[in-house]
């Protein structure tokens, strides 16, 4: 299962990859699904949940705002904050 | 063809830009942050690539800092125009391009006001002229870094101190030196950098980008879709977003990347290095040559490799017309979009042949033009 970290542009998605790629971690980037209601047309980090607290802390690092993390589960996304 | 014209946009370009620019259209076609299919996400790691090389081409610790335009021109109109409101004071210098002084003209109908800044006879413009110009109302100073007309090179760094140290902000016209003459924004204190990427940056025409310092808050030029905070009425906060409505230039970015790659790979030091001995050898070979007067700072060290001159009794569009007819060489004369600097140096009213070296400009090349001014000299006046 995996986690989606929500922010509001692609830009900052792509920041946020490179930055955790340096840090020699993969995380993927896609459209964050529009049922997560945060915000029209964001984009999400998308990772196994035991990469979250490195994202986590590369948002605060660069001072980019997360605007929700979920879940996927089969019953649909469960929000983690 | 002999190409002296670099100042107007460089060319050739590496072979590695018309590439990337077919290959993305090709294969990665995609609209940027936009839709996240395969084919715009690729777009968009290449447009996000540009960013980070441009941001470690200008010392940028945050790469969401450079704003993509479609030239210099809009990336001096957004820092101005988005950097003034009525009743504020801005600084400018008397060598500025159109690109600044039309804008500043235009605000100053609306209330800003302007203070224009003499220049030295041999074009550079001197700290203490700009000092004595500063007011307590001064929101801005706008500076060339180096002239389009005669090449003379401004001393950004002394002035981004002095702004930093009254708190003014600083925008840096690098239209002539992106890429031949090494910038670090950090270092020369700049909070507002206007390049093209069609000139020093070695990309394709309709590319540019302004760099905006992370305590700047501008006014946006362009109001719509930036693919982020779709539900809201207003432009977001954050950048790049905020200055980058509507779809980006993609296939011009991945161009661009390319160029930028290859300065990062030669260095621009080497780039100016390289330029400055051809400058060199075309100033000696131009003075070498009787009814010729070249104009702006003697010495390569105080210019780049931009250099006007004339022919003595000899219209210059006319003798730029013969050069390209007659010798194959392309270069620009009349005014240069820059009447304010001809009229500094005292050719408003002929204008200047200009001679502009880039980086894939070559001894030969040099050679050429003097062999070529040469024979025009000798064939008297027209
Ligand atoms: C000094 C200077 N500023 C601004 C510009 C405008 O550049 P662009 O044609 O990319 O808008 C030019 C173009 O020649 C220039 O030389």
């Amino acid at each position: 299962m995996r986690c989606l970290v929500v922010y509001a542009s692609l830009n900052q998605v792509h920041r946020l990859k490179r930055h955790i790629y340096r840090g020699g971690l993969y995380v993927d980037m896609v459209r964050a699904p529009q049922c997560l209601g945060v915000r029209g047309c964001s984009f999400a980090l998308a990772c196994d949940p035991a990469l979250l607290p490195a994202i986590r802390d590369a948002s605060k690092e660069l001072a980019i705002e997360i605007r929700g993390v979920f879940t996927e589960s089969p019953d649909g996304y469960v929000s983690l904050r | 063809m002999t190409y002296l014209d670099n100042a107007a946009t460089s060319w050739p370009k590496p072979p590695a830009v018309p590439a990337a620019m077919r290959g993305m259209i090709e294969h990665a076609g995609g609209n940027p942050g936009r839709s996240g299919h395969r084919l715009a996400m690729k777009a968009g790691e290449t447009v996000y690539a540009c960013r980070e090389n441009l941001a470690s081409l200008f010392g940028v610790s945050d790469p969401l800092r450079i704003c993509f335009t479609s030239n210099a021109t809009e990336s001096l109109n957004l820092a101005i125009k988005g950097s003034l409101e009525p009743g504020d004071h801005v600084v400018f210098s008397a060598m500025e391009h159109n690109s600044v002084w039309r804008p500043l003209r235009e605000l100053e109908r609306c209330g800003v006001r302007i203070s224009m800044v003499p220049a030295g006879a041999n074009g550079i413009v001197h700290c203490d002229s700009i000092v004595s110009q500063l007011r307590r109302d001064t929101r801005l100073i706008v500076l060339i870094h180096a002239s389009n007309v005669n090449g003379a090179l401004n001393p950004v760094e002394e002035v981004g101190r002095i702004a930093r140290d009254r708190n003014v902000r600083f925008l840096v016209d690098a239209a002539q030196t992106a890429g031949m003459v090494p910038i670090d924004v950090e270092a020369m204190k700049i909070d507002l950098l206007a390049f093209p990427g069609h000139k020093g940056l070695l990309g394709p025409q309709g590319t540019g980008g302004l760099y905006v310092h992370d305590s700047i808050r501008l006014q946006p030029l362009k109001h719509g879709g930036t693919g982020s905070d779709s539900d809201s009425p207003v432009q977001p906060e954050f950048a790049p977003d905020r200055y980058e409505s509507g779809t980006l230039n993609t296939p011009g970015i991945a161009g661009l990347n390319e160029g930028v790659k290859y300065l990062l790979r030669h260095g621009v030091a080497e780039v100016q290095r390289r330029e400055r001995a051809l400058t060199e050898r075309l100033l000696a070979g131009l003075a070498e040559i009787q009814h010729i007067h070249v104009y702006g700072p003697a010495n390569a060290g105080e210019r780049t490799g931009v250099i006007s001159f004339n022919i003595e009794g000899r219209d210059p569009v006319v003798a730029a017309d013969e050069l390209d007819r007659t010798f194959d060489i392309a270069c620009r004369a009349g005014l240069h979009c820059a009447w304010l600097a001809h009229r500094t140096q005292g050719t408003d009213q002929t204008g200047t042949v200009r001679f502009s070296l880039g980086a894939l400009s070559t001894e030969q090349d040099v050679d050429a033009g003097l062999a070529a001014v040469r024979t025009l000299a000798q064939k008297g006046k027209r």
